[in-house]
């Protein structure tokens, strides 16, 4: 049985643009949780509703037998990787032991300092979910090479966070996600 | 198992039903790179837990429908969303053919009754103009109008010179943003902080911009156009100073950016000698090094009066700040 996001795409492919709402509702939150793991908020915002842009001007090409998540994440990725690696961010430990939006910026940074496609496919395993077949349809590669990218992401990113690992009060600090940021801790 | 096998067995959890944990167990054994990186991995692993309360802002939509607006007809399916007022415009279409044959019949009866008959003068075309919106037939924006309609030259010569609408619209929020940055609005720019040449999205296609401002409802384009002249009036060193605040507001989430006005707002309701001590004391914590700021605002009798996410924007926006 088709699901509703396939349908949806299908009827967005015949020019009704009704249904691209129904997309967007359900699949707005995912796709800003995909990219706020690399990208400052308000960037999220644009490349989530980049991605949704994208999903509109390639819905006549969309195949139905591809899983709509794997169509979506798909584009998503590739919007992703479209941005240049960056050098990352040194933020002081004390500052993230402190400061939940340091944290934020600290993981951010450690994302987009890996190459496009390790990038990508870090965030579509360890965020969206996807298993590793999937991420290789929707980057169009092979799981083999998925799960090298995979291996070089992690390699990547324990060596830009190797500080930060080894600190057990900054981990515990990320452990410890109820509070948005520092103010409230000493307000109460 | 080779050290890379062991690598590709951490980072894909559906590999472990194949093979077992035994060959994986024997290698982290014998192997202490591998155990420092396993546990490196798994550390990495739960940093980056997705966040199931993750909400994606408020605008979003918005966002993507007016790219869809503004980039119609480059070669993109139609752009009238509702099948209803697709409905509308296809009768309105029909309506006016209708018409259209009607005159020309009549013409052709008149035409050919009468000898020497009056040659027909072709009426003036009225300068192509895009209809505002709230003029289009029931009420409906005939999108596909708007977006093909020619852009004059009084259209360009108007929105030309309009500073990106976000920035206007926020620039009340920027002049009050004093207490936060190291000096008044009056003072110009804070040194050694680079002031952007343009505005992110000064640099948009003009057609692309007239066609937005079109889809603008009347007192909203009314409103853009108070605060671009309300810009414009300030001396040189305020507005340098406003291009460089904004720089930093634009970082903010949208949430974070409320979060900062409604602390404007609060400022506001200050008496004058309170508000003016208030920017001392949050000047001097704002020249603290960034790992002593959180804890002396969170400490300060203001920053604790304020609610979470009023003081996180706060927060953020130091962060930023040299």
């Amino acid at each position: 049985m088709r699901d509703a996001d396939s349908g949806d795409l299908l009827l967005v492919a015949a020019g009704d643009l009704s249904p691209l709402d129904r997309i967007i509702e359900r699949w707005r939150s995912p796709l800003y949780g995909f990219f706020e793991k690399a990208l400052e908020p308000s960037s999220a915002q644009d490349a989530a509703a980049e991605v949704f842009f994208r999903l509109y001007k390639s819905a006549a090409k969309y195949d139905p037998s591809v899983p709509f998540p794997v169509w979506i994440l798909g584009l998503a990725a590739r919007v992703l990787q479209d941005r240049p690696a960056e050098p990352m961010v040194p933020i002081p430990l004390p500052r993230l032991k402190e400061s939940a939006a340091a944290r934020a910026a600290l993981l951010r940074s450690a994302v987009r300092s890996l190459p496009g496609k390790e990038r990508s496919v870090f965030l579509l395993t360890r965020v969206s979910r996807l298993q590793l077949s999937q991420s290789g349809a929707a980057l169009s590669t092979s799981e083999d090479e998925v799960r090298r990218l995979l291996v070089r992401a992690f390699e990547g990113l324990a060596a830009a966070l190797g500080p930060v690992l080894e600190e057990p009060e900054v981990m515990n600090a990320f452990s410890n996600p109820a509070r948005p940021s520092g103010v409230e801790e000493g307000a109460a | 198992m080779t050290c890379a096998e062991l690598r590709a067995r951490l980072v894909d959890p559906a590999s472990a039903g194949r093979g077992g944990h035994a060959p994986v167990v024997d290698h982290l054994e014998v192997c202490p790179d591998c155990r420092t990186l396993a546990r490196a991995f798994g550390a990495v692993e739960r940093l980056f837990r997705p966040d199931p309360g993750v909400e994606a802002p408020a605008g979003l939509r918005d966002k993507v429908f007016q790219r869809i607006l503004e980039r119609a007809g480059s070669g993109a399916p139609p752009v009238v969303a509702d099948p209803a007022k697709r409905n509308l415009l296809i009768a309105g279409i029909v309506i006016i053919l209708l018409i259209l044959a009607g005159i020309f019949a009549s013409i052709r009866r008149w035409g050919g009754a009468g000898t020497g008959a009056a040659p027909i003068e072709r009426a003036p075309q009225p300068a192509a103009t895009a209809p505002p919106a709230s003029e289009t037939a029931s009420g409906t924006k005939a999108a596909g109008a708007l977006t093909s309609a020619p852009v004059s030259d009084d259209e360009k010569n108007l929105i030309e010179p309009i500073l990106p609408h976000d920035f206007l619209v926020a620039c009340d929020v920027l002049a009050s943003l004093d207490p936060f940055f190291p000096r008044d609005l009056a003072e110009g720019p804070v040194d050694g902080i680079p002031v952007p040449e343009r505005i992110p999205g000064e640099e948009k296609d003009l057609t692309e911009r007239v066609i937005n401002w079109r889809y603008m409802a009347a007192d909203e384009r009314q409103r853009i156009l108070s605060a671009h002249q309300a810009f414009l009036a300030r001396p040189e060193a305020e507005r340098q100073a406003l291009r460089q605040r904004w720089t930093f507001y634009r970082a903010l989430s949208p949430g974070e950016q409320a979060g900062l006005g409604r602390v404007v707002a609060r400022t506001r309701d200050l008496d004058p000698r309170r508000a003016g001590r208030l920017k001392t004391e949050l000047r001097t914590i704002a020249a603290y090094p960034p790992e002593r700021r959180a804890s002396a605002w969170r400490n300060h009798a203001f920053g604790k009066s304020i609610t979470g996410q009023e003081a996180a924007a706060v927060e953020r926006l130091w962060l930023a700040l040299p």
